[in-house]
């Protein structure tokens, strides 16, 4: 098998594109460059094309990874080269490399990295966010309640999920902070939700409409469970 | 800056890539003083507009000249347009996020009755009166074209000028015209008396309406000599030669039809009593196969669709049709570019076309008996018989099909009960015939799907002259389908009868109605189109206020009375109208006019050549 794994950015108003719009707009754009892709069987053959961690309407992406099943190999430097003319802008292609096999990109992907902005309804100082973050992290639990789809009410601990996160930048009421979460099918955190706890915690008002994300790096764990790039798998 | 200002707000809408602009293939140009700013405008959401042919086609024909620069508008959804009206910010282009105000031409395509009231909301959004006398200098000029412009007169107070007929060559000579006017800077009224001498333009206000007592049409003319007294239609002779896009904008979010759309060609030869496009895009014009298949590889290569859609009125009547297809397929199916065809008549070429396309993707079927009976088929012309639809419906059901969808219009002229049995004994029928495939041959259960929409009389039919049904009658004649539909692998659906009874009232309307869509507006009503924004009642009180009974534009006219769009030559005689009305009546059936000429007078009066 030919698998060319792309790492991509999806930013300006491509965060606009819900999964499904990209996974056709991408689609199309393979088809214009002439890839010579695989094709699945049956009534209606669709491209072999494989997603690591769709985005939600509305959040940005440096780092996204997909997989392209192949019938040939291309030159991929020339394939980079190339994609000017077909891109819509904010969309780009940044570094690809072959795989001959692979687990499915979604159950690869461990962990994810964002950056988060929100404005909130009174200023502060940033010492004063590091140190609301700071306690907020050091709880013995974080906890939310999740009503299923039984209605029945579960208590989820984001706790284990919070990998890191840090205040980048506050000015006035403008809030910027780093997270690293857990992501994937071991366990799944959004930032929006860790967000809104935090803020919830601090009693931060936040306005509304004014939040924006942008995923900055995508991880897998090697077998010493550090993290890797997608691109380092074995 | 209104740039910023919009995105912040798309973070807060429904689907907000259908707002993004910045598709693949859209036009990009550095604005500058000396160009000409054009907005076309299609009054309904993106999904919708961004389907439509005609608008891709022309907005390839208008950025194709330099200093032009056409950007696209559509109707924000209700969620998006109050968030708009909130921040006080107005409807912009797709391309530049600019006020609509701000262009020098807005151009709204006609293509249902129901969309009017979106036309005036949107104007609304951006400050610009809604009536033309209201509007000055620095408002843009609101144009018009689009199928419903045959029929222009419900909108006479809010369109400054309407083109009718094929766009591609009109809007050049509209554009040398319009530069004239920036040199010299002429005003409006100016603009306007000489873009009136233009083929193919009206300029309403400069014709002059009077009635009788019985408020049908006393009178319809030019106010000076100057202006002329017939407008006829704009056509393109040479398919070959036109421009067709092959780089079509390519949304993002799911649209109606989202793919590669070929035409292939203009006009149809058939002659349907009830079809307007039949008559009003008279003559036939056939493209050559050559020419369509190098229109499949180029946009295939700009696009990237997966899919590609041969639109024309009765595609299958192409005369190199089965060439033309098969080589298709040949060329694109190692790329699985699927190909699907519009609904289908019954014949035998359908099903061997449909043998091969399947081979690629399978799409459902749909076909178009349009009425139950033969004898009410006879008066339409629709010149199918049951025999024909038996042996397609056997053959495709052989082929491993197992759902198809057949169309059927009520309340047809001259249409009795009986002739409704005959449609629920065509889905009768239809479900039969499955159970007589070997069970070996055929593959799922039978499914069919009959649809029923509501007739609606139009303009430059020969059904011009005939009665609407009622209100009453059609939901009438909907509870008794109902009822009578009990087997269960047969669905129906209907149109709602209130919509097709104002559509009815706007298709044949006179300039009164300009009153009673402003008054509607004002009411709330918008996308009347749509089931969940529809308010009948709402329409009703405007009828009120503006003193105008619906019910008089929804009945039977003679030959004698003027009608509101006969000051329009659409190239096919009013003579040739009336005989078929006539034809109808008598359950006389008139031949595809590729056999034999039927005397429409088209290509005579209108190109100058015999059929």
């Amino acid at each position: 098998m030919i698998i060319l794994r792309i790492q991509y950015k999806k930013e300006q108003n491509m965060k606009f594109l819900s999964h499904l719009e990209l996974i056709k707009t991408v689609e199309r754009i393979f088809r214009r460059m002439q890839l010579p892709m695989s094709f699945s069987q049956g009534f209606n053959p669709k491209p072999k094309i494989a997603y690591a961690a769709p985005l939600p309407v509305g959040v940005e992406s440096e780092c996204d990874f997909l997989d392209v099943e192949l019938t040939q190999k291309i030159d991929v430097d020339a394939f980079l080269k190339n994609q000017g003319d077909y891109m819509p802008t904010g969309l780009w292609f940044v570094e690809g490399k072959y795989f001959n096999k692979t687990k499915s990109l979604m159950s690869l992907v461990t962990d994810s990295a964002y950056i988060a902005q929100i404005e909130v309804s009174e200023p502060h100082e940033k010492a004063f966010v590091e140190e609301q973050l700071k306690a907020f992290l050091s709880q013995d639990v974080i906890t939310y309640e999740k009503k299923n789809k039984k209605n029945k009410i579960n208590v989820i601990d984001i706790k284990p999920l919070i990998q890191e996160a840090d205040v980048l930048f506050v000015e006035a009421n403008r809030i910027i902070l780093k997270v690293l979460v857990t992501t994937g099918s071991s366990g799944n955190l959004k930032p929006e939700q860790l967000v809104k706890m935090f803020a919830d915690y601090c009693n931060f008002e936040m306005v509304p409409g004014k939040e924006r994300y942008k995923r900055v790096d995508l991880f897998t764990r090697d077998e010493q469970n550090k993290l890797i790039s997608l691109f380092e798998v074995k | 800056m209104l740039r910023n200002k919009i995105d912040d707000i798309l973070y807060l809408v429904e689907k907000p890539s259908r707002y993004i602009g910045d598709e693949i293939n859209s036009v990009k140009k550095t604005v500058t003083t000396e160009m000409i700013r054009y907005g076309f405008c299609f009054p309904d959401v993106y999904e919708v507009g961004m389907s439509h042919l005609g608008s891709h086609i022309l907005y390839g024909v208008l950025n194709n000249i330099e200093d032009v620069y056409c950007e696209r508008v559509y109707a924000p959804w209700s969620d998006c347009e109050a968030i708009l009206r909130r921040e006080n910010l107005p409807l912009f282009t797709h391309e530049t996020r600019t006020d609509i105000k701000e262009m020098d031409i807005l151009n709204f395509t006609l293509q249902y009755e129901l969309s009017y009231t979106n036309i005036l909301n949107m104007l609304n959004m951006s400050n610009i009166p809604l009536r033309s006398k209201d509007r000055s200098e620095e408002d843009p000029f609101i144009m018009a074209g689009g199928p419903c412009a045959y029929n222009p007169e419900p909108l006479a107070e809010i369109v400054d000028f309407f083109s009718l007929g094929e766009g591609e060559e009109v809007f050049i000579d509209l554009m040398n015209l319009y530069r004239e006017k920036k040199k010299n800077n002429w005003t409006k009224d100016e603009f306007l008396r000489k873009v009136a001498l233009v083929d193919g333009i009206y300029v309403p206000k400069f014709y002059e309406v009077t009635y009788n007592e019985d408020m049908t049409l006393k009178s319809f003319e030019p106010i000076s000599d100057e202006f002329p007294k017939k407008i006829q239609k704009r056509i393109v002779e040479d398919m070959n030669g036109a421009y067709y896009p092959t780089n079509f904008v390519l949304p993002y979010t799911d649209t109606v039809h989202d793919r590669a759309m070929i035409e292939i060609f203009r006009g149809c030869t058939r002659g349907c009593r009830f079809c307007q496009a039949g008559m009003i895009y008279r003559p036939v014009r056939e493209k050559s196969k050559e020419v369509i298949l190098k229109s499949a590889r180029d946009i295939l290569e700009n696009t990237g669709y997966e899919e590609i859609s041969l639109t024309s009125l009765s595609t299958l009547d192409h005369s190199d049709i089965k060439d033309t297809i098969y080589q298709m397929i040949d060329e694109h199916q190692s790329q699985m570019v699927g190909i699907s065809l519009p609904s289908l008549r019954t014949d035998d070429l359908a099903v061997d076309v449909l043998q091969e396309i399947q081979k690629i993707r399978k799409t459902g079927l749909t076909f178009a008996p349009e009425a139950g009976t033969q004898r009410m088929r006879d008066v339409i012309n629709k010149g199918v018989t049951e025999q024909d639809l038996d042996e397609t419906l056997m053959k495709i059901f052989g082929l491993g099909w197992s759902r198809v969808k057949l169309y059927f219009m009520i309340g047809l002229p001259t249409e009795t009960y009986e002739d409704l049995d005959g449609i629920n004994d065509l889905g009768n029928r239809s479900t039969w015939l499955f159970k007589q495939i070997p069970a070996e041959q055929r593959q799922g259960t039978v499914s069919v799907t009959l649809s029923a929409s509501n007739f609606v009389p139009k303009p430059f039919t020969p059904f011009q002259w005939m009665a609407q049904d009622t209100l009453e009658t059609f939901k009438e004649k909907q509870k008794y389908l109902r009822s009578k539909i009990v087997n269960k692998k047969v669905k129906f659906n209907y149109h709602d009868a209130e919509t097709s009874v104002l559509e009815g009232v706007f298709a044949r309307g006179d300039r009164r109605l300009s009153e009673v869509l402003i008054k509607a507006y004002e009411l709330g009503c918008v996308f009347d189109g749509w089931q969940e924004f529809f308010n009948f009642e709402k329409w009703m009180q405007a009828f009120e206020a503006c003193g105008i009974d619906y019910k008089f534009y929804n009945r039977e006219r003679s030959y004698e009375e003027l009608l509101p769009w006969d000051f329009i030559d659409v190239g096919v005689r009013k003579a040739f109208l009336i005989r078929e009305n006539e034809n109808a009546i008598n359950g006389v059936v008139t031949a595809d006019c590729r056999q034999q000429c039927v005397g429409c007078g088209i290509n005579i009066d209108l190109i100058g050549r015999d059929c």
